[in-house]
């Protein structure tokens, strides 16, 4: 059996089902709640799939990680300091815009062990960085409020570490 | 004042323009409990270095406190990230030099710091308190460094104040090592019960003066959950384990790594350590004193480990030492030879290659093979690969650094690709 997934500009991909049987949310959609119930459910070949919030080249990078995992299984849960294979890091990789793409797409198709590489991926990136660093690489803006700079200060010299940092 | 978002929101830098943009606006939102996975990522990535370097930490830490609002919130309320509780004394003697540091290289460190006050420096004070950690940390399971000097003691004592013992599953010991007789009596903490932590699985040591490691064996004795064992330059002559004369039974160790042992160290090691069970032992960066050869140099390890399917060996250990380190882990299925770079290894893997009608076979069951700047010919793997080959055992992979596969001529990586997996060896992973 074999699903169509199709991408938020209608481009289609045929995938097989230990495929798709990794995206969660196509899981559920092929099987219905039968598939939670144990039950084998029939459909037919011509089943098609919108994942109207998914683009095109987000979800064939997505489909190259399902490839690869659709007879193994892949890091899901445990301790943070558990080893991602080479390929693993291979295929996240370092640019930033990319993984938030796909972490935020694995969030929304319910592909925990893609959500947890991109995570990686993720820490891999900032890790090193400053607060000042991060700021500008993610465009977070500073929100505290005096008070909280204050105290934080007091804390760890807050504002000299930040404005003068190694 | 507005309420905080309990969402972590930022904006993307980049335009959509290369169409990978997601339809609903360009600011995006991460559940908290993704970035406190991420968060965690963070710091694992501080607990997988083997220097684990405080300073480091502790900048880490604040900078993920010091960002937003949002991210101050996640970081405190995540315990996984508070885990690691540290502890350095200065303690006594001339081993450790101030000159060493200076402003630059902390931040945090620096406004305890001045040239001439050797007192003033608190190691302690790059990171987060004792208490600050053990708080924030709630209930997840901690991990104990000390560093020079009594730490350790300091340590487990106010754990055990914290009723917090039992949540303690590794420890760290670093920089103990100081010269004889200058051991403090009140540093044999295992004279008092209550400092045991039940659920230890987990011990590294490094740089240990030899009383010290006395404390270290009472230690143990006193934990016989401890399933991995990390020793690094643990110094000691014969004789300093009067007081402990029976070899140390470690039942549940399945994991030992030992690196940067002299040669009496490394096999008084062995000697008093048993590990039946073990399933990894890694040996790095041993060194064999030179007088002491041939008659005492090498190594004798009068103890099997039928359960051990991974060995790895770092450093300059000759064929007959590996030899006889192999021999007694006959069952090995991985072997990682690296940088071994004062012998060669021809004889070795003559002795790997698979003969059963000649005498023991060495390994019998090794099916990976890594070797990275080893001292031994294409040709020599290639006869050890065949023979396995031949005789139904065939190795499954071999794998070596890139750049060393390239100065092998093409036809011999073409011979030893008929009956292995040639594979690239990437250092840093396993």
């Amino acid at each position: 059996m074999s699903i169509t997934l199709i991408s938020k500009e209608g481009a289609q991909f045929l995938v097989s089902k230990p495929v798709a049987d990794r995206i969660g949310v196509v899981r559920d959609c092929a099987y219905g709640a039968d598939f939670w119930l144990g039950y084998a459910v029939a459909t037919d070949d011509s089943m098609g799939i919108t994942l109207a919030n998914v683009t095109s080249s987000i979800l064939s990078k997505i489909l190259v990680w399902c490839e690869h995992y659709k007879d193994m299984e892949p890091l899901v849960d445990g301790d943070s300091n558990m080893e991602f294979p080479e390929w693993d890091m291979a295929y996240i990789g370092h640019d930033m815009n990319q993984i938030l793409f796909v972490l935020e797409a694995a969030d929304y198709l319910h592909i925990p062990g893609l959500l947890l590489l991109a995570c990686k991926g993720i820490a891999d990136v900032l890790d090193g960085r400053n607060p000042r660093g991060i700021c500008d690489l993610l465009g977070i803006v500073m929100d505290f409020s005096h008070r909280q700079e204050v105290d934080m200060d007091k804390e760890n010299g807050y504002w000299r570490w930040f404005l003068h940092p190694t | 004042m507005k309420a905080p978002s309990t969402k972590f929101t930022f904006k993307l830098r980049h335009s959509a323009s290369s169409g990978t943009m997601l339809p609903f606006s360009d600011t995006r939102v991460l559940p908290d409990e993704v970035l406190a996975t991420i968060f965690e990522h963070i710091v694992a990535i501080w607990e997988d270095d083997q220097d684990h370097d405080f300073t480091a930490l502790g900048q880490t830490l604040k900078c993920l406190t010091v960002t937003c609002r949002n991210w101050r919130e996640v970081a405190l309320s995540t315990p996984r990230l508070w885990r690691n509780i540290y502890n350095a004394d200065p303690g006594e003697g001339d081993w450790y030099s101030p000159e060493d540091l200076s402003p630059e290289d902390s931040p945090t460190l620096a406004p305890t710091y001045t040239a001439n006050s050797y007192r003033s420096v608190d190691a302690g004070a790059a990171y987060f308190s004792f208490e600050t950690c053990l708080r924030r940390s709630g209930v997840v399971p901690l991990r104990l460094y000390a560093e020079k000097s009594c730490g350790l003691c300091d340590l487990l004592i106010r754990l055990a104040e914290s009723k917090a013992s039992e949540r303690v599953y590794f420890i760290e010991l670093r920089d103990f090592f100081r010269p004889l007789p200058e051991f403090d009596d009140d540093f044999d903490f295992n004279k008092l019960d209550y400092l045991h932590c039940p659920n230890l699985r987990s011990v590294a040591a490094s740089s240990m003066g030899t009383a010290l490691f006395v404390d270290l064996y009472d230690m143990l004795s006193f934990h016989p959950g401890i399933e991995s064992l990390s020793l690094k330059n643990v110094w000691w002559a014969w004789g300093d384990m009067e007081a402990r004369e029976l070899p140390l039974l470690m039942p549940k160790l399945r994991d030992f790594k030992i690196s940067h042992h002299q040669h009496s160290g490394f096999v008084k090691t062995f000697e008093m350590l048993r590990m039946p069970n073990l399933e990894r032992l890694s040996i790095e960066k041993t060194y064999i004193e030179i007088s002491a050869l041939p008659s005492l140099g090498a190594i004798v390890i009068n103890q099997t480990f039928p359960l051990v399917n991974e060995v790895a060996i770092v450093g300059p250990l000759t064929t007959r030492d590996i030899t006889n380190i192999l021999d007694k882990a006959s069952n090995t299925e991985t072997l990682q030879l690296r940088n071994g770079i004062y012998d060669d290894y021809e004889e070795l893997f003559t002795r790997l290659e698979y003969r059963p009608w000649d005498e023991a076979v060495l390994c019998p069951n090794l099916r990976h093979i890594t070797l990275q700047r080893c001292p031994v010919t294409p040709h020599a793997v290639i006869a050890m690969a065949e023979s396995r080959f031949e005789n139904n055992r065939p190795l499954i992979s071999i794998a070596t650094l890139a750049e060393e596969w390239a100065q092998w001529p093409a036809e011999a990586i073409n011979r030893l690709a008929a009956v292995a997996q040639v594979a690239n060896f990437i250092p840093g992973t396993t």
